[in-house]
């Protein structure tokens, strides 16, 4: 019994703290490597995130460069879809609204957010990529409320606490359409689509006793995009729309002090996503409305001097149903090769189906100091239980025969710290985690219904180093790998119901150096990623540039604070995104379009990146009152970034869409 | 995990448009190609007959070169025709305006809904129930792919539903132009129209009473009643076109302001794959 409970042990939770504002997390006693940890207040002080803290991921060292007008999230050199996104342990689909202009989560809520590399610790599963843990806080006692607009949008917020008590609503409504629209005439109106967001969140906390805690934590988002593309070609004029919303309503107990935590989390939620694409030859549609619910419960403790321990469960059940109808080839994969603006195919397929999986798993871990080494073992053990609606593709009447699944995932994880010396760290970490197959890639019509979870491998390594007060800077060299990938079969002659293959494979590899110097009223960062994702068909097949890789991403930034002023500037460059060059058109006679050929694939890259921002601001404070008035400036050099390439209807010209010019926003906030 | 809504859109504000003039013949170029008959069965043979346009008007003759494409594409590709075709086109040997394509027996296994053998997952017909072999056609570098409706049964449908299909569907026929005029503010003869004026362009068909048509709607297993539709493409070898492509069959030709001589096209398709053409010489002063 003994030994059953040792098992069961987990390293303590790492405690994240912002060491000078520097990229630093660290365990109680051992120190991750490559991760990112600040406190709300921090983020929302980034330069250039419009006091939006969660944005402030966006300039995590790590974090490349997302597609533009993508919510994506490239962590050391993972897909998008690969990075878990949590809130108070709530898993959420994505931290942005669409486009990524915004968060989802008021930044008054904003208690820490926090970047991992990798799945590091034993508590984290399912996800591939990198980790964002946001948790959110209590407003300070009294009665507070904040409002504040600009371009992007208007946003209100109040809070109440008490000592026992405190109760926190936000919410927020996108006016970036509104704002923007009448100002583009034209093709410009046609192309800039601008989403119809909107957030809501209530957080309630209740501490019946000084070590007990109840927080209820509801989070709402939506977003609504609708575009039209005209064409004097009517066959080439295209509409889409994109509606998503997403809500979570949770409940956690924590009990605890110093030395021992104990806590549980239940939550709830529905996700909706619907994509339709229409053009006069041909349409699509995606709809995906997903039922979630999860679990977790864990222990933390010291069983013994110098040793921490964490032990616990989590699960999260899904349960959705789908329908797809349109081409195979849409809505576009990793690793498709299409050119922009493209026709789209008209064959038709059409399938709608259910898909329930549940991954539960027990986790447990070990943070052993030993004087300046430490150590921290975890151990995490899944089952992954799915359940699709149909195994094979309607035929005549034959009756739907359903397919059910049993995985299991055995994730080791280890990490080792050395500090030599107060200043300097070093640490290492490496472990295995596994994810779930997407539900839209379980159709038997679209996809296949029999795809186990991925599995991935990491070994991120980091030296931290503190020379001085106010100056801290980090290298970390990561490498990680992925297969059971699900690809598209590319034979001529697939499979029934094995449209897609799970014989793709990643790999991601590179360096990140982070400096941050803070003296006095002045604050500055420098993060540079020199990296490479690559993917392959088959471990039989040669790597090729994943459509996300960035070879460099450099970002640095600086803010100045004086006498109620506060400046800030920031600067990005960053590698174009890979792209197969068009080398000709071929004729569809009978369609009347023409269609692209290709050259090697991945062969090229859109051109680099880079863009200048500025801000000013000035606080105003009376009393309890405080107002605060900023000018934000954007692409100050006016550079025309190009974001894709595109073509003439018949691919033999090539045009670039570029990025927006120089403009500027105004805000205001105001409050007590 | 999900991934975020894909704007791409929105970064492209100030996007310099490129220049599209798909309507200007400034070259010659394959325009269509017509299928005899437009929809045929396995063993059939088909005629196809190439329209080259030019910017001194219509070709009565060229090198073209023919071949059709055997191996449908990959199912993870977006395009219509396999990367493999467009490669043999470029050894195809030379022919003139018209070729004859012989169907092979197992072309309904291969393109169509048969599965080409157990276990394999048979091809999507397009949104009007259709199957089709590409024919390739190329003219000096310039690769046009044909498209041959297959008349195949429908596959995994029950045995009424394949019934009912059968008494109901009938084969495409081509469509054909029964009028093309041009209106000046006043009906106009193209030998004979105002230099500099923009002038309206109506084309007419034989489609009267509408065209119907029936397919097996994927998903549901039930039979479906469609309504063919149809639109016009023009094409000038000088001025300005607006409203290239309508389904009213109209468009607006600007004119030079100069007297001069061109060559209008109209290219006519149906849902189905059937394709007419009209060329008509014009003169303005």
């Amino acid at each position: 019994m003994r030994a059953l409970v040792l098992l069961l042990w987990l390293p303590a939770i790492a405690s994240a703290e912002a060491d000078a504002g520097v990229t630093v997390v660290t365990g109680a006693r051992t120190r991750l490597p490559g991760g990112t940890s600040l406190r709300g207040t921090e983020a929302r002080a980034t330069p250039l995130v419009e006091h939006d803290a969660l944005k402030a991921v966006q300039t995590f060292p790590g974090v490349g460069r997302a597609s533009p007008g993508t919510a994506d999230l490239v962590v050391f050199g993972a897909a998008p879809g690969e990075t878990r996104v949590e809130i108070d342990g709530i898993e959420v689909p994505s931290l942005f609204h669409a486009g990524g202009y915004r968060s989802v989560l008021s930044s008054t809520l904003v208690k820490r957010v926090e970047l991992e590399p990798a799945p590091i610790r034993p508590d984290v599963g399912r996800g591939l990529g990198g980790v964002v843990r946001v948790e959110t806080t209590s407003p300070a006692q009294g009665a507070h409320a904040e409002l504040s607009s600009d371009v992007s949008d208007s946003a209100a917020s109040v809070g109440v606490a008490s000592d026992e008590a405190s109760l926190a609503a936000a919410g927020r409504i996108g006016t970036l359409s509104a704002a923007v629209s009448p100002f583009l005439r034209g093709a410009a109106a046609d192309r800039f689509a601008i989403p119809q967001s909107w957030d809501a969140q209530l957080r309630g906390a209740w501490a019946p006793t000084a070590r007990d805690e109840l927080v209820l934590l509801w989070l709402s988002s939506a977003d609504a995009l609708s575009l039209e593309l005209s064409s004097d070609d009517p066959a080439l004029s295209r509409g889409r729309e994109e509606r998503s919303d997403s809500h979570r309503v949770g409940l956690t107990w924590r009990r605890g002090d110093s030395s021992e935590a104990t806590s549980v989390t239940a939550w709830g939620g529905l996700d909706r996503h619907a994509i339709n694409l229409s053009t006069p030859l041909a349409s699509a549609l995606l709809r995906d409305d997903r039922w979630l619910g999860g679990l977790e419960a864990r222990w933390r403790g010291s069983p013994a001097k110098g040793v921490t321990a964490t032990c616990g469960f989590d699960g999260l059940f899904t349960s959705s149903g789908l329908e797809r109808d349109g081409p195979l080839t849409l809505p576009p994969r990793e690793g498709d090769v299409v050119a922009f603006g493209e026709p789209l195919s008209d064959d038709r397929a059409v399938d709608a189906f259910r898909v329930s999986g549940l991954d539960a798993a027990v986790f447990a871990g070990l943070d052993v100091s030993l004087g300046r080494l430490s150590l921290a073992p975890g151990l995490r053990l899944a089952a992954i239980a799915s359940d699709v609606s149909r195994r094979t593709p309607v035929v005549a009447s034959t009756p739907s025969i359903g397919l059910s699944m049993l995985d299991f995932a055995l994730d080791p994880r280890l990490t080792v710290a050395w500090a030599p010396s107060d200043w300097l760290t070093a640490s290492v970490v490496g472990g295995r985690s596994h994810q779930l197959a997407e539900a839209t890639d379980r159709s038997a019509v679209f996809g296949t219904p029999e795809l186990h979870p991925s599995h991935g491998a990491h070994l991120v390594a980091g030296v931290l180093s503190r020379p001085m007060k106010g100056l801290a800077a980090e290298v970390t060299g990561f490498f990680r790998a992925a297969n059971g990938l699900a690809v598209r079969d590319p034979a001529v002659g697939a499979r029934l119901a094995q449209v897609l293959l799970q014989s793709g494979e990643g790999r991601a590899m590179g360096v990140n150096v982070a400096a941050r110097l803070t003296w006095r009223e002045l604050a500055g960062s420098v993060t540079y990623t020199l990296g490479r994702s690559e993917r392959r068909q088959a471990p039989d097949q040669p790597w090729r540039l994943a459509d996300f890789d960035q070879t460099h991403v450099l970002s640095a930034a600086a803010s100045h604070s004086w006498r109620g002023w506060h400046l800030g500037a920031r600067a990005r460059w960053a590698s174009g995104l890979p792209r197969t060059p068009v080398e000709a058109g071929t004729f569809d006679v009978r369609r009347g379009v023409y269609e692209p050929v290709f050259g090697p694939r991945s062969s090229t890259r859109l051109p680099d990146f880079f863009q200048l921002d500025l801000e000013a601001g000035r606080t105003f404070t009376l009393g309890r009152w405080w107002l605060e008035l900023s000018l934000e400036v954007f692409n100050v050099t006016n550079r025309a970034n190009v974001e894709e390439w595109v073509y003439d209807s018949a691919f033999s010209r090539r045009g670039a869409l570029t990025g927006l010019p120089a403009f500027g926003t105004v805000g205001v906030r105001g409050g007590f | 995990m999900r991934r975020g809504l894909p704007l791409l859109l929105a970064a492209a504000a100030c996007a310099p448009p490129v220049v599209d003039e798909p309507w200007l013949i400034d070259a010659a170029r394959v325009l269509a190609v017509t299928v005899e008959p437009p929809e045929a069965p396995p063993g059939a043979r088909i005629s196809l007959r190439a329209f080259v346009a030019a910017p001194g008007g219509q070709l009565d003759s060229a090198e073209l070169h023919w071949a059709p494409c055997e191996q449908p594409r990959p199912f993870s590709q977006n395009e219509s025709v396999n990367p493999a075709c467009i490669g043999r086109l470029a050894d195809a040997p030379g022919a003139g305006l018209t070729t004859v394509v012989a169907l092979a027996i197992d072309v309904c296994a291969r393109f169509g809904p048969d599965a080409p053998s157990e276990g394999v997952r048979p091809r999507d017909a397009d949104a009007t129930g259709g199957f089709y072999q590409p024919v390739g056609v190329r003219l000096d570098d310039a690769a046009s792919f044909a498209f041959v409706r297959l008349w195949c049964r429908p596959a995994g449908i029950s045995l009424d539903l394949a019934q009912a299909w059968a008494r109901a569907a009938r084969p495409n026929t081509t469509p054909t132009f029964t009028l093309l005029a041009a209106i000046a503010g006043h009906p106009a003869r193209f030998e004979a129209l105002p230099a500099g004026a923009a002038i309206d362009l109506f084309a007419d068909w034989s489609s009267s009473p509408e065209e119907l048509y029936v397919l097996v709607a994927p998903g549901s297993g039930t039979l479906q009643t469609a309504t063919e539709r149809y639109d016009v493409s023009w094409f000038v070898t000088t001025g300005t076109i607006t409203s290239a492509r309508s389904s009213s069959g109209t468009g607006r030709w600007q004119l030079p302001a100069e007297p001069g001589e061109g060559t209008l096209w109209a290219v006519l398709r149906d849902d189905r794959g059937g394709v007419a053409v009209r060329a008509t010489s014009a003169r303005w002063r």
